[in-house]
């Protein structure tokens, strides 16, 4: 049995958080409960591994965040962060190629009220720039925090870096923002893909670089995602499940569900393991073990895809 | 000298406008109204009008302003070519320039008079007005060698940008850690787009060859090859606007001191006859006017009662003479003669081999006419180059055969042809690249191509899915086949439209020959001259569907409805299902 049970009481203090959260002015309320609930996370022996919140995707986000203890756990005053969204489609949340504008804006909400230095939404594109940007209602979405979210693809923002330990490729040009980040945070959409299965948090690192064709070209895929997130590791890991692309994955277009999930947590191998279980893809029903690439990750100790051994904490706004 | 200052304000004013168009800057003017195009000086280039209009056997509305100009010399004369030209302004520059670098020589002075007495063989226009022309007639279009606005377009747009985006976008990676400092985010990120073009070497050499000119004589270009300058000066020969000089006898009368013809930079007045002008070659700079130290010379529509009378009478005689043509006049009418013949000659040989470039021609942009008809019209200014924001529009050099030199050509390894972009067709001049408007997404260009002995997947049995992954128009679908593991793509002709963003994003390239694993081919492209681009697609049964469907909708709904033949292709996409036993792409046991 998952310690769902133990974890009960837990929840419907998160039932509070969400009702905060869910508040237009959830964000000047939101802080304090935050602040309760890290609390009382603590008293019972920790905050859950990993949440998962069913709900609009502002107050899904908020509930997941602030179950793991708050925004404050992952981002000290100061810091720079990161927030790595799908947005390399020009398309809008609902046909599922890329993260809801609307997850993004309460990750950036969070990280700033965290007390977070700078705060950027970054995304290489497969799509022009600019109409992903626009498109995506990202940017749109952010608007109150400055120009944050961008999508750079000169070469100039990009540095070549080695990866030590690599077990294939040992080398690629990574944004430069995103490695002098102090913290990095993965927003991916859940979404099918032809070639890895999923696109979850691990597969969605790859926005982060310049030379993506050769991590499919030169060396296995697979073991290249995990190469590449030994270099890039997410603090937290924030899948957004509003609408979820089961097939024809990642450019789409294909099946989508509307499963108003947002899954979330500091281990990022543990949150892709629970969205690949969480959800149908193609119809059916697939361990996380069965994705090569989490199942690499796994092995090779980023985290761990072995959900019965996890605390998961699920709630329903 | 006020006029000469204001003459010069018109020019460097046109100069900078006409750069600045061709740059695009027009696009950026605040305003969501009309905005000027890229292309709106171009179009004034008449020997374009004539040229575009006569080779392409159609009423060009896009080229009505380059008309326009050439009535206008009926009036004025060749008051476009001292006043307008953006060429001109270059040329005029150029010599300055090398008579300031003259300068610094020994006897500066006697050098410029030599330079500026020297007789121009100006009769040669004429004759590359006439070949042009004939070539016209007979279909070909060739005056994207020498027509001024086309040449001074392509050298701005696609010789002097790159180089000079390059030193902005330096300048931006100077200036980011400072804008992020002090918040200004968006200006950190900012990149300026460095595009590269084909054949601007040529395109630099021959202007530089231009200039030179001006070291044998004052405005060389515009005397002696300008097609345009040709065009102008036959309409302007009677423009009642011109040079009149108050002749001998009268008061203020000129005293024959030769002031004018010296200063004159088209050679139109003879140093021994000033009173006399020719009135085809006259720029109306107004100069001769300004330097008289007596007044006699003005810029006027009639005569003023009495005082010109002598030289009204002086220039008429030799003309209105019955029997033999003045030996102007004749040698007009020789080179005339001579550029038809070379015209002909010139077209004879373009339509016996056209066949210089690939026989299965080249990718055109989107919506641009059957390929005859869209070498007759292109000009060459190359702006829909400039205006394309992916830089896959290129010049092409030979690859469209001798004559279709500087003609563009989509060069998907380079960059994709957005759907959602039609900035080449905004950037035509002749509207060789037709404006498809909401219609745009259906105009095929050709048909991507899988070499499965050098693609990924077919031939090296890797995962890779990456063409599929970026196609907007869901024509390539990863099907399972005997004997792979993998999925391995398939192009769905009917489906593509040759976007090319398989192209660009395909991975990998083949050594021997630079091409991607996919590629586009000119094959199937839609290039119709008129009509509906959508009715064309779907009476060929394509089925070309860019805008993203509704979520969870099935395939087929939208664009063109599909057809008895596709009807066993229930799932374009292919890899929306597991295969009978199998498991979906990516999953394994």
């Amino acid at each position: 049995m998952r310690r769902r049970d133990f974890l009960k009481w837990q929840i419907s203090g998160a039932l509070w958080l969400a009702a905060g959260a869910g508040l237009p002015a959830g964000s000047s309320i939101f802080p304090p409960l935050a602040g309760e609930a890290r609390a009382a996370s603590a008293q019972s022996g920790g905050s859950p591994d990993i949440v998962v919140a069913k709900g609009s995707p502002a107050a899904a986000t908020h509930a997941c965040v602030g179950m793991l203890g708050g925004m404050g756990r992952f981002v000290k005053t100061g810091q720079k962060v990161v927030i790595k969204p799908n947005m390399s489609f020009a398309a809008d949340a609902s046909m599922g190629t890329n993260t809801h504008p609307e997850v993004v804006a309460a990750l950036a909400r969070m990280c700033r009220d965290a007390g977070a230095a700078s705060v950027l939404v970054l995304d290489n594109p497969l799509a022009p720039a600019e109409q992903c940007i626009e498109r995506s209602g990202i940017r749109a979405a952010c608007s109150e925090f400055g120009d944050i979210v961008q999508a750079p693809t000169a070469e100039r923002f990009y540095r070549e870096l080695e990866i030590a330990g690599a077990a294939q490729m040992t080398t690629n040009t990574f944004l430069r923002d995103a490695l002098e980040a102090d913290v990095l945070i993965a927003a991916p959409t859940a979404k099918s893909h032809s070639s890895t299965g999923v696109s979850l948090g691990l597969k969605g690192m790859m926005g982060l670089i310049r030379q993506r064709g050769m991590m499919h070209s030169r060396y296995d895929l697979d073991t290249a995602i995990v190469d590449l997130n030994t270099r890039l590791r997410a603090a937290l890991t924030v899948i957004d499940g509003t609408y979820v692309l089961t097939t024809g994955g990642p450019g789409g277009p294909g099946k989508v569900l509307q499963e108003n999930t947002v899954i979330a947590s500091a281990d990022p191998v543990a949150a892709d393991a629970c969205a690949v279980e969480s959800f149908e893809w193609y119809g059916r029903r697939f361990a996380a073990r069965q994705v090569s690439h989490i199942r690499l990750a796994h092995e090779r100790g980023l985290g761990s895809m072995d959900l019965a051994a996890r605390a998961i904490a699920r709630v329903t706004l | 000298m006020n006029r000469q200052r204001a003459r010069r304000a018109s020019r460097w004013l046109c100069l900078t406008a006409f750069v600045l168009l061709a740059w695009g800057t027009g696009q950026a003017l605040p305003g969501d109204g009309w905005t000027p195009g890229r292309d709106l000086f171009v179009r004034l280039d008449p020997a374009v009008a004539l040229a575009a209009s006569v080779a392409g056997r159609a009423f060009i509305a896009a080229a009505v302003p380059g008309l326009v100009v050439l009535a206008s010399a009926m009036l004025f004369g060749r008051a476009f070519c001292g006043w307008v030209c953006p060429f001109g302004a270059m040329v005029d520059a150029g010599d300055a320039a090398w008579n300031r670098l003259m300068k610094a020589r020994r006897r500066p002075a006697r050098r410029r008079q030599d330079a500026r007495r020297r007789a121009v063989p100006r009769m040669l226009k004429y004759g590359v007005l006439a070949a042009v022309l004939a070539a016209a007639l007979a279909g070909l279009d060739l005056v994207f060698w020498a027509a001024p606005l086309p040449l001074a377009a392509r050298f701005w747009a696609l010789a002097a940008w790159p180089p000079l985006a390059r030193l902005a976008e330096w300048g931006l990676a100077l200036l980011a850690p400072l804008a992020r400092q002090t918040g200004a985010t968006g200006l950190s990120f900012a990149e300026i787009a460095v595009p590269g073009y084909a054949a601007t070497g040529y395109v630099i050499g021959f202007l530089a060859l231009v200039l030179a000119g001006g070291l044998l004589a004052p405005r060389l270009w515009c005397r002696m090859l300008c097609p345009a300058g040709a065009a102008l000066g036959l309409a302007g020969r009677m423009a009642p606007w011109r040079r009149r000089v108050v002749a001998y006898g009268a008061s203020g009368a000129c005293t024959a001191c030769g002031a004018c013809a010296l200063h004159c930079p088209a050679g139109a007045i003879a140093a021994d006859a000033p009173l006399a002008t020719d009135h085809a070659e006259c720029l109306k700079c107004l100069r001769c006017a300004d330097v008289c130290p007596v007044g006699a010379v003005r810029f006027a529509f009639r005569e003023s009662a009495g005082t010109d009378a002598a030289t009204a009478a002086s220039q008429s005689t030799p003309v209105t003479t019955p029997g033999a043509l003045p030996p102007h006049a004749r040698s007009q009418r020789r080179a005339l003669l001579a550029g038809l013949a070379v015209g002909t000659c010139a077209a004879a040989l373009g339509h016996a081999a056209p066949a210089l470039g690939r026989p299965e021609g080249v990718l055109r942009p989107p919506g641009a006419l059957p390929e005859p008809e869209f070498l007759a019209r292109c000009v060459r200014c190359g702006l829909c180059a400039a205006a394309c924001p992916t830089n896959t529009l290129q010049p092409a050099w030979l690859a469209s055969g001798a004559l279709g030199m500087f003609s563009p050509v989509v060069t998907p390894a380079r960059g994709f042809c957005d759907p959602a972009c039609h900035a080449c067709a905004q950037g035509c001049p002749t509207t060789a690249i037709r404006g498809l408007a909401h219609e745009r997404t259906f105009a095929k260009i050709g048909t991507a191509e899988v070499l499965r002995d050098h693609c990924l997947a077919w031939a090296k049995k890797k995962r890779c899915l990456v063409c599929d992954e970026v196609c907007p128009y869901d024509a390539i679908a990863l099907k399972p086949e005997p004997g792979y593991t993998v999925g391995v793509p398939h192009v769905d002709p009917a489906r593509c439209a040759g976007c090319g963003f398989c192209e660009k994003h395909c991975p990998e390239t083949v050594l021997a020959s630079g091409e991607k694993a996919i590629v586009i081919r000119p094959r199937d492209a839609l290039r119709i001259a008129t009509g509906s681009m959508r009715a064309a697609a779907e009476a060929r049964g394509l089925r070309l569907v860019f805008t993203p469907k509704k979520p969870g909708e099935g395939y087929g709904t939208e664009g063109a409805p599909p057809t008895g033949s596709d009807a066993q292709d229930p799932s374009p996409g292919a890899d929306t299902g597991p295969a009978p036993g199998g498991l979906p792409p990516g999953f394994t046991e």
